[in-house]
């Protein structure tokens, strides 16, 4: 069987909420991703919506209600008509990113033609773990449910990665992610969203000014002795983000603007203990898979759980620090789990378009041990 | 025209400590308040101190309540004032600002609404003299005490003007909001404050005249006196020395026949403490000064401070081993010691002082004593003292100390022989006007455990607790200690009175039961004393026991066939809580700080209240489906922390109470609210069944003790903390038995329990807490 050429014709996201009094928390992650879904299908009105598939949206807590198969929930609730199938995927913080690569590789299968890839993550209303989280006592035993900000504590004593050293690379992410925001980078992606109050949100909450003082005075939040603090650490926020995925020929048919090309994708496992090393084995596979090098890349967007993850990655890998995350990464603009994986893909078409380059590599470390990988070409007409 | 006869909506002008502490008031009542002061910004950052969960002395029941008052700014008052039904005005006491607030709230307010001035020395009769007429029939002073919440005594001084209607409502509005009232004439600082200010100058004079040191004056007109422990001098730091001599300084102006007058002027130990910016709490210092965590007080020869001593006297130590008030003032005044002497002089100047006044500051006797009672928290009224010392005994000493005695007095002591007579549960006063005895006005709603006593209802009695029929039908368990009365530990007594009552239940008939008291506290914990002393001889079987019998006790409650009813109040910790846990029903004192404190003491709830409290969240949560792991956790969370409510509202959020349970506001009418409620329950009450406990097991568990190590590894919890919360934790989710498939008997969770107590108490850790807390009354966190 030949494989079809998978293409991106648009991708949007909504601002993303901070926890405390966050603009978001008026909302479930269903009528926040829905809002999206509507208005981006609404701006791409060429398209049939009887002819998409599925919709697969990614979450990492599916409960409560986010729960009873909150994807197809979504289709219904974004006005797309009942044909189309809905479904839900949890690959923790990759899970949006599974999203694109289950709905991507049916479409090269030819097994529909369009489909839409979303994530959702509601950090507040579902916390992280879960209402009812229990453990297996082997695994347990095995220190499988070490916390985040521990495997990230592991990382750092592995390469002696220094406070300040994060504490920079933190403040770098709100800078860029604030330049960003000045210089309108995110117009193309980020979707207002109406609030119930009849108010819009419309800018990110995340990112601020950073204030070095306050963030040298902040204690080590996992470990007294330790070094990653709240400051090196993505906040907890909320947020919906989806990408439209069409076969290259339904695009071209359909007369849409080709965004990207999904080139290829991967995901690897590895040491649940050292989780934020995951980006390293699932861009190597991705890499091989579509034949080129780390050089030839020219974006990348690095999911930034924490600092320390980040900065072994790019350490470890010789990763090209100026390449990336140009418009600032988790830390600064949040990470709601679910919604992350399509959230750097598609702010990794923004920056390949802002900067006018070819190709980007989007990658994430995933809890429990894993990393996922996609790289995207960008083709000028 | 009649003033409104509802408040739904109330406007507070000024939201400085009294006008905050008012509006908060009428907010823990459920009524909207607009609190103003000159500017919004001003009010609104003190409705922020107010409502913020951090505040020292916490005004509202809940902080959610501060989202009951809006602040504003005095320009706003054209627009918003005459949406309120009443306008209490709490501006500085300085009368142009009140002759020009008047005028405003006249212009602005609607028709009928109530006005009420809250001063505390200034004529309400003048204040109005150029309002409209409408504003004059529909307004009062109405005197409130800082801190409002927790000072019941509100005075009620009517003008001339007032409608009596109106007066009716509010001593009725009040009573229903658990404050007590008292109807004061128009005179310079009323009632309470009269007789409080001059008892507290003539102290100061007498402190002098006996050199008596800070700590000693103290020591005697505390509880020895029927005084609360804040005493004198402490009560004056808390006020502030300006504002004490202010108060007197209105007094000397305004009172030109008070025979006393001459201590009011200028009194010159005061004057140089003000001279010298010892003002007291707010200066940092008065008669005390507190010097990191030492305690110093001023040494009036040298005129320093000196570290506070412990002051032990034999005559106060006599005194206090008598339980009633009457006879520990008795014996306080009766030798001829200088402590005695110089108890016996305050308390008939003040009885004396009192006296002269009846009929010029109130109406009668009563009025002044439940002032003082209400507005100081007095055991005792002044004159009950003189009743108390017998009147022909305070007259003898009043002559032998060259006082006038009053005309009053001799009058008193010539017909009726003393002020106040008692028969059965009824009191009565002797009345100015009719000369003769006239009944103490009762207020239905009220039963008096202490009158039944003497009625003859106990039935049975220990040490400890009591059973006392409440009639009716209705059973009264009351816990009430006679080795420690203001705490009312369980122990064994109060245990075996529990299991006592169903004796009498079905030996009776009793259709219901109340568990309650009327001390200052319901309950604070259990005799840890012992407890220590059973661990260091490592008697753990004891200690087994011990635990099986309360927890035997407590589900016996929660069995039982007849209604029960706890009603608790202030503090409710520990075993307090439990017994609380196990009613069928709950009527709870506003005034209720109660949780589960064991952790403070090494320890998790022995007595059942783990499973009475994961009980409780799982049938609460049931109809939203939240999982096993979700009731374990907010059960944890109380636990583990010894979470304590800040009042019966807090209690109910916190998940202690039931949305259903009963909050009174004002105490007395507890044991009469509890025992209608256990009666209205009689009909068609079905004892609770026993039933299997769903909980998430072993999964949850490694959950929680993997948390637990992330708060060790980031030093959020000591490590002795961890410890104890892993071992509730291994309790509350059902320990090896329970998965969400398979639920799990009562008694195997009350095994897992009593188990994981006598672990706990096999700790030397917990036992340090132990000591410490026994040692110091505060938490170790080791």
């Amino acid at each position: 069987m030949e494989l079809r050429n998978v293409v991106i014709v648009d991708y949007g996201r909504s601002p993303i909420s901070k926890a405390k009094g966050g603009a978001l928390n008026q909302l479930t992650s269903l009528e926040v991703g829905s809002q999206v879904i509507a208005k981006l299908l609404e701006r791409n009105d060429k398209l049939p919506k009887d002819q998409v598939e599925l919709v697969a949206v990614g979450c990492a807590f599916p409960e409560s209600e986010n729960g009873l198969n909150v994807g197809r929930a979504m289709v219904i609730k974004s006005g797309l008509p009942a044909s189309v199938a809905g479904i839900t995927v949890n690959q923790f913080c990759a899970s949006s990113q599974q999203t694109l690569m289950v709905v991507a590789d049916a479409i090269a299968c030819g097994k529909g033609d369009i489909g839409i890839a979303a994530g959702i993550e509601h950090m507040v209303r579902v916390p992280m773990g879960g209402y009812n989280p229990s453990y297996d006592k082997e695994l347990n035993d095995k220190n499988f449910y070490i916390g985040m900000g521990d495997t990230a504590e592991n990382l750092a004593k592995d390469l002696n990665i220094s406070r300040e050293d994060q504490e920079q690379f933190a403040i770098d992410s709100h800078e860029k992610a604030l330049k960003a925001w000045n210089e309108n980078a995110f117009s193309s992606e980020v979707i207002p969203i109406a609030l119930p109050d009849g108010s819009t949100f419309d800018r990110d909450e995340c990112m601020k000014e950073p204030n070095v003082e306050k963030i040298k005075s902040l204690k080590p939040a996992f470990q007294a002795d330790g070094t990653v603090t709240a400051a090196t650490s993505s906040p907890v926020s909320s947020g919906a983000a989806a990408i439209i995925l069409m076969s290259e020929d339904k695009a071209k048919e359909l007369g849409l603007k080709i965004r990207a090309y999904v080139k290829t994708t991967a995901v690897a496992g590895c040491d649940h203990e050292r989780m934020g090393m995951g980006p390293l084995p699932a861009t190597e596979k991705a890499l091989k898979r579509a034949g080129m090098q780390l050089g030839d890349i020219d974006v990348i967007e690095l999911n930034e759980a924490f600092a320390a993850q980040s900065l072994y990655v790019i350490r470890e890998g010789n990763w090209p620090m100026e390449k990336i995350n140009v418009l600032g990464g988790a830390i600064a603009l949040g990470h709601p789990l679910g919604m992350s994986g399509a959230r750097i893909i598609g702010t990794a078409i923004t920056a390949l378009e802002k900067l006018d380059k070819k190709y980007a590599l989007a990658t994430m470390c995933v809890g429990g041990g894993q990393g996922a990988a996609t790289i995207l070409e960008r083709r000028s007409e | 025209m009649s003033p409104i006869k509802t408040i739904n909506h109330v406007a507070v002008i000024g939201s400085g400590v009294m006008g905050g502490g008012i509006a908060a008031f009428f907010a823990n009542q459920g009524i909207t308040c607009d609190m103003y002061d000159i500017d919004v910004n001003i009010s609104a950052a003190n409705l922020e101190k107010l409502a913020s969960p951090k505040a020292k002395i916490p005004l509202l029941y809940t902080p959610k309540f501060g989202k009951r008052i809006t602040p504003r700014g005095n320009s706003e008052m054209s627009e918003h004032l005459h949406k309120a039904d009443m306008i209490v005005e709490v501006v500085p006491e300085i009368q142009e600002l009140k002759d020009k607030m008047m005028a405003q709230i006249d212009e602005s307010r609607k028709p009928d609404s109530m006005v009420v001035t809250n001063t505390s020395g200034l004529s309400v009769n003048r204040m109005i003299a150029s309002v409209s007429d409408n504003m004059k029939q529909c307004f009062a002073g109405t005197h409130y005490f800082n801190p409002v919440r927790y000072l019941p005594l509100v005075e009620i001084i009517p003008a001339a003007t007032t409608d009596p209607e109106m007066l009716k409502f509010l001593e009725d509005f009040f009573t229903k909001a658990g404050k007590k009232t008292i109807i004061c004439r128009d005179t310079p600082n009323f009632v309470a404050n009269r007789i409080g200010v001059y008892s507290l100058m003539k102290t100061l004079s007498l402190m002098q005249k006996y050199n008596f040191d800070v700590e000693t004056v103290d020591a005697i007109t505390g509880p020895p006196l029927g005084n609360p422990k804040t005493a004198t001098l402490r009560l004056c730091d808390l006020v502030g020395n300006d504002t004490t001599l202010h108060v007197a300084q209105n007094l000397y102006d305004n009172c030109p026949e008070d025979k006393e007058r001459d201590l009011y002027n200028a009194p010159p130990l005061l004057t140089r403490m003000v001279e010298d910016n010892m003002l007291g709490l707010k200066s940092g210092k008065g008669f005390y000064r507190k010097e990191g965590r030492k305690i110093l007080a001023l040494n009036l020869n040298a005129w320093e401070y000196q570290p506070a001593k412990k002051v032990r006297l034999d005559e106060i130590k006599v005194a206090q081993s008598y339980q009633k008030i009457e006879e520990r003032l008795y014996q306080m005044v009766k030798g001829d010691s200088p402590i005695h002497k110089f108890s016996r002089e305050i308390t008939l100047s003040t009885a004396a002082y009192a006296v002269d006044l009846v009929g010029e500051i109130a109406d009668d006797v009563a009025t002044i004593d439940n002032g003082m009672k209400w507005g100081f928290n007095r055991e005792i009224g002044p004159i009950e003292a003189l009743d108390a010392i017998g009147l022909e005994q305070s007259m003898e000493w009043m002559r032998g100390a060259g006082m006038t005695v009053p005309p009053l007095l001799q009058e008193v002591a010539s017909t009726t022989g003393s002020f106040y007579q008692k028969s059965g549960t009824s009191k009565s006063f002797f009345d100015i006007q009719s000369k003769s005895m006239v009944p103490v006005k009762s207020n239905p709603n009220v039963i008096s455990i202490a009158a039944l006593k003497e009625k003859g209802n106990v039935l049975r009695e220990n040490v400890s607790a009591r059973l006392v029929d409440l009639e009716d039908g209705a059973l009264l368990l009351e816990i009430d200690s006679r080795m420690v009365p203001t705490m009312n530990p369980i122990d064994e007594f109060v245990v075996s009175m529990m299991e006592q009552a169903f004796e009498e239940i079905e030996a009776k008939g009793f259709t219901c039961l109340v568990v309650s008291n009327q001390r200052a506290n319901f309950c604070a914990g259990a005799n840890i004393q012992l407890l220590l002393e059973l661990c260091k001889e490592k008697k753990w079987d004891a200690i087994r026991d011990m635990s099986k019998a309360f927890q035997d006790a407590n589900m016996r409650l929660h069995y039982a066939s007849v209604p029960v009813v706890v009603a608790p109040h202030g503090m409710t910790l520990g075993g307090g809580m439990e017994v609380t846990l196990a009613g069928h029903k709950r009527v709870a004192a506003a005034e209720l700080y109660g949780g589960l404190v064991e952790v403070g003491v090494g320890l998790l709830p022995g007595g059942a209240g783990n499973l009475l409290l994961v009980k409780q969240f799982i049938e609460n949560m049931a109809s939203q489906r939240p999982g096993p792991v979700v009731p374990t956790m907010r059960a944890l969370e109380l636990i583990a922390y010894g979470k304590v409510s800040s009042s019966a509202h807090d209690a109910i959020s916190k998940g202690f109470l039931n949305k259903d349970d009963v909050i009174v506001l004002d105490k007395d009418m507890q044991i009469k609210k509890a025992k209608d409620v256990a009666l209205e329950m009689v009909n068609g009450f079905e004892a609770k069944k026993p039933k299997d406990l769903l909980l998430a097991g072993r999964g949850a568990f490694y959950v929680i003790e993997e948390n637990l190590k992330g708060l060790l590894r980031a030093h959020q919890v000591p490590p002795h903390g961890a410890f104890i919360a892993t071992k509730m934790a291994h309790v509350l989710t059902g320990g090896e038995r329970a998965n969400p498939a398979n639920p799990i008997s009562e008694e195997y969770f009350l095994e897992l329990e009593r188990e994981a107590f006598v672990e706990l108490c096999s700790e030397p850790k917990s036992q340090e807490r132990i000591a410490h807390m026994l040692k110091t009354k505060k938490p170790l966190l080791n």
